[in-house]
């Protein structure tokens, strides 16, 4: 697969370039085979989540969960994916609030007693909030949400990834949809690593 | 300052990708990554404040990616091999991380991340650190 190893060494130089390079190019139409695998998609009613999920359904897979905040607009979603594919059964609405640890933990368990087998979780779901917000836990939302919940479900999925593994003879992935907009986090990081704070106390967890 | 936790929010999972891959088993079987999906027209921006959210959505319309478009670079991810193990894949292409997340600064905030990651999961779960290096 192809590698692009030229290192930028000036962000601002380089990146409006890239940007506009990358934005307008055409991306290499998805077509690796699905047979038989199970994926769980976040963040899967509408944008992203939602296309992925329709190209796995696509593809073959025998499982395509979306998981979901809003069961309703999950089953929206649902409704679509399997008009364009012409593929009944495959998907599933499964729900799960990322705002909260205990709907983590219990969409987790769910997975591992309901799923015989786990291929691919494309951890997609996040938010972008402009007002603070509070969570589980007395995190902000996007740190909840985005960083907390995201890992909380990635490791809670492994052993049943691992499991599938032994048994079916897999490289189960485990995908996690970030953003180049991290090249553009500002000052703070040198203030917190100065100071030896937390970045959960930084980023908004009142102690 | 709003922006800033939505792009620290994006920054923290990469150094964990990383961390992570470094201390999972090295015969384990799960592959783990990261990716940038670019701009794409989606729903993510829908709580941007007014002036933005015009600018935003003008930027779109002239440079974004399509939700499906978008999705790609998602399916390639899910589809890279090993290599991309602890990696960061750009428009459907493996790339080296930025000075932010490898360089000296970033190398120790990333064992810093990481270490504070896991006390809070320990927290709310308590013993799943052990699924990291446990097959």
């Amino acid at each position: 697969m192809e590698v692009d190893n030229t290192n930028p060494k000036s962000r601002p130089l380089w990146f409006p370039y890239h940007f506009v390079a990358t934005q307008l190019r055409s991306l290499p139409y998805p077509d690796t085979d699905y047979q038989g695998k199970t994926v769980i998609v976040t963040g899967a009613n509408v944008g992203l989540g939602q296309e992925a999920a329709r190209h796995f359904c696509r593809l073959g897979a025998a499982r395509v969960i979306l998981a979901c905040r809003d069961l309703e607009k999950g089953r929206v979603a649902r409704a679509d994916i399997e008009a364009s594919t012409s593929k009944k059964g495959v998907v599933d609405v499964w729900q799960v609030n990322l705002a909260s640890f205990q709907s983590v933990k219990d969409f987790c368990r769910r997975a591992a007693d309901e799923l015989d087998r786990l291929d691919v979780v494309v951890e997609n779901a996040g938010v972008a909030i402009g007002t603070y917000v509070e969570a589980d836990g007395a995190f902000e939302s996007t740190i909840a949400i985005n960083v907390v919940s995201t890992f909380l479900m990635a490791l809670l999925l492994l052993p049943l990834m691992r499991r599938t593994a032994m048994r079916c003879n897999v490289e189960p992935r485990l995908v996690i949809v970030s953003s180049d907009a991290h090249m553009f986090v500002r000052a703070r990081l040198t203030f917190f690593l100065q100071t030896n704070g937390s970045w959960s106390t930084v980023m908004g967890r009142p102690r | 300052m709003n922006e800033d936790r939505y792009n620290t929010s994006k920054l923290l999972p990469i150094w964990i990708v990383r961390e992570l891959a470094a201390r999972m088993p090295s015969n384990d079987p799960v592959i783990v990554n990261a990716l940038n999906p670019g701009f794409c027209r989606t729903d993510l921006f829908r709580h941007a404040p007014f002036p933005l959210q015009f600018i935003v959505k003008l930027g779109l319309r002239l440079l974004g990616r399509t939700s499906e478009m978008g999705s790609r670079t998602l399916m390639s991810a899910a589809a890279a091999g090993r290599e991309s193990h602890g990696g960061y894949m750009d428009s459907c292409v493996l790339r080296e991380p930025s000075k932010l997340v490898t360089g000296n600064e970033g190398k120790i905030l990333q064992k810093r991340v990481y270490t504070e990651l896991m006390e809070i999961l320990e927290d709310i779960q308590p013993g799943i650190t052990k699924n990291v290096a446990e097959l």
